[in-house]
């Protein structure tokens, strides 16, 4: 049941049949946990937390920095040098004080992903690194989690929902080519609506599934800032992939 | 044969399968995926993948920022 504040705190999420009192219980017994408190992260988690979903885990090990408020919405001046993950849980918090959240300052890695990974009914990966993208997928894939992974670099985005339940293809399917990317945010630049439309597709899509709706699962979404133009590709499963391939395979 | 490759149109003369178009076009496929008509094509599938006319290439280099 639902309790007066949270109605109204609520109300135009309930407001919607597509969500409803029901879909608002669903989102407030939810875990997701957020890995990357950057560009993505920030709009994606802020979302979820003004949504009322009931149980957020933020994973970053950086701190903040006087190029990242460019992007980085839930951070201000005051926080130059203080851990990401500690001030986005500050700044959640006084956004909504009906949810629990828990902010990790570490980084993710292989010894504490599985842990992780394993508390929560879905993944976002907001990372800026492939490295950690291989092994939050390798994690998840591990422990059947659904994943919403999302990048995004000058102004191009790219976002795509992997379930370890379905027979598509998953991140490493994708980019099998372990090579570490040249460029990032912070040597080839950001447009910042860009990753903020990215962060926020990530969130849009963590409540369609936190509510029952089905997600375009295997599509890899490619947004561009400069032609406005989103584009879909289908992501098969490739047999040879060593995650999601052959005998790793969930489904068929 | 018309092929096209990110929205750009390209005129094929010869027969030719995914993996020779991405050479003949000297593309760069490290950390990129090819997708052929909305389906993304794994790299052990280019040579057996045969092009026809009027098919739409994307090409998508790998972003990890965020």
């Amino acid at each position: 049941m639902l309790s007066n504040e949270q109605l109204l705190r609520y109300s135009s999420n309930i407001l919607m049949k597509e969500i409803g009192e029901v879909g608002q219980q669903h989102l407030l017994k939810s875990h997701v946990l957020i890995i990357g408190l950057g560009g993505l992260g920030c709009p994606a988690s802020q979302y979820l937390a003004s949504s009322g979903v009931g149980q957020i885990t933020l994973v970053d090990h950086d701190t903040v920095s006087l190029s990242n408020l460019q992007r980085q919405t839930l951070y201000s001046s005051d926080d130059i040098g203080l851990s990401k993950a500690r001030q986005a849980g500050h700044s959640l918090s006084r956004l909504n004080s009906d949810i629990r959240i828990t902010a990790l300052e570490d980084q993710a890695c292989e010894e504490n992903l599985d842990a992780l990974v394993e508390q929560a009914d879905l993944v976002l990966d907001c990372t800026d690194n492939r490295e950690t993208r291989y092994l939050i997928n390798q994690s998840c894939y591990r422990l059947n989690t659904p994943l919403i992974s999302a990048a995004a670099r000058g102004f191009n985005g790219q976002l795509i929902a992997l379930n370890p339940e379905q027979s598509h293809g998953c991140y490493q399917c994708l980019y099998p080519d372990a090579v570490t990317e040249p460029l990032n945010c912070s040597n080839a630049g950001i447009a910042a609506p860009v990753v903020g439309i990215m962060g926020s597709s990530q969130a849009l899509q963590a409540i369609n599934y936190f509510t029952g709706h089905e997600l375009a699962w295997g599509y890899l979404q490619t947004f561009n800032g400069l032609s406005q133009n989103w584009q879909q590709l289908y992501l098969p499963r490739a047999a040879s992939c060593p995650v999601c391939g052959g005998q790793n395979a969930h489904s068929n | 044969m018309r092929i096209q490759i990110n929205d750009k149109d390209f005129e094929i003369t010869e027969k030719s399968n995914l993996s020779q178009l991405l050479s003949a076009q000297n593309v760069d496929t490290s950390a990129v995926a090819v997708a052929l008509n909305g389906q993304i094509i794994h790299r052990e599938q280019w040579q057996q993948t045969e092009l026809k006319d009027n098919d739409t290439i994307t090409l998508v280099q790998a972003v990890a920022g965020g």
